[in-house]
């Protein structure tokens, strides 16, 4: 079974994956935090094979961001 | 200097997509500061926990730091707000074996994203190991400190040893782990920041 995108940083960010939407950002997010981020760097690399650099990890400021990201790079979230 | 002499960004000591450094004022040291090193939730996850910590005692630690070689300690700054967020030092270091150690701290919890943290960790190693070209960067973490030492490995240090029941947290002993990264694998990682220096914001 394929887990989009959403269904990941939801289980990332222990939240209904109805309830994250591109705007999810940790300033809104109670559940993202720095250990959050580092799981969800960790899961983005680990499932599309991929090594982020700093600037495209500087980047990842919300969930439209992480789904743009993988989109620069031919992925589809 | 009395506190409120501030450098503007463009003459900060290094500068990222989310924080700048700047040098330490008093301003710095009588306030968010000093009250970092009194909160349980922050020391706790410090391998060398202080006691109580009143201003003075930062205002001296500040007057120790400007005379000391050993020791480089920057204002980590919120480049949206210019907010003072956190502490980032390299200390102890020895210029003969071109090796120092490197902290840091986030202190303010709205800013604990991960993403302030990595680029702060990212910009003092490139510092470390590029601007002062020391062979080697070391760094210090209890094992309860989990975003900490992942987001460590992550920039490339690796696992070199491990201090056993190192720090007494919550009635437990808590071992330390101990990471190192050298400057030969530092330049040749992608997480290295392209640049430390200023750019103009885009209009």
């Amino acid at each position: 079974m394929t887990v989009t995108l959403s269904e990941l940083i939801a289980e990332i960010l222990k939240v209904p994956v109805h309830s994250v939407t591109d705007d999810t950002a940790p300033g809104n997010t109670p559940g993202w935090d720095s250990l959050a981020t580092v799981n969800l760097i960790a899961a983005l690399e680990e499932r599309y094979a991929i090594q982020l650099s700093l600037d495209e990890l500087m980047e990842l400021t919300n969930v439209g961001a992480v789904r743009a990201l993988l989109t620069a790079r031919g992925i589809a979230g | 200097m009395s506190g409120g002499e501030r450098p503007p960004e463009e003459f900060a000591y290094a500068v990222g997509r989310h924080v700048y450094f700047r040098y330490l004022t008093e301003e710095d040291a009588r306030g968010d500061w000093h009250l970092w090193f009194n909160s349980p939730s922050i020391t706790q996850n410090l391998a060398a926990q202080s006691w109580v910590n009143p201003p003075e005692s930062q205002v001296a630690y500040l007057q120790g730091l400007r005379a000391s070689r050993e020791r480089l300690a920057v204002a980590v700054v919120d480049r949206a707000t210019h907010a003072h967020i956190g502490i980032g030092s390299l200390s102890k270091i020895d210029a003969l074996n071109r090796r120092a150690e490197m902290s840091l701290v986030i202190g303010s919890a709205a800013h604990r994203d991960g993403l302030h943290a990595m680029e702060s960790l990212a910009m003092l190693t490139e510092i470390g190991l590029v601007r002062l070209n020391l062979h080697k960067l070391v760094a210090t973490g209890l094992v309860i400190s989990e975003a900490g030492l992942r987001m460590t490995r992550m920039l490339g240090y690796v696992d070199a040893g491990c201090m056993h029941e190192h720090a007494f947290v919550n009635g437990c002993w808590v071992d330390c782990v101990y990471l190192e990264i050298f400057q030969r694998d530092w330049l040749a990682s992608p997480r290295r920041p392209k640049t430390l220096a200023w750019v103009p914001p885009k209009p």
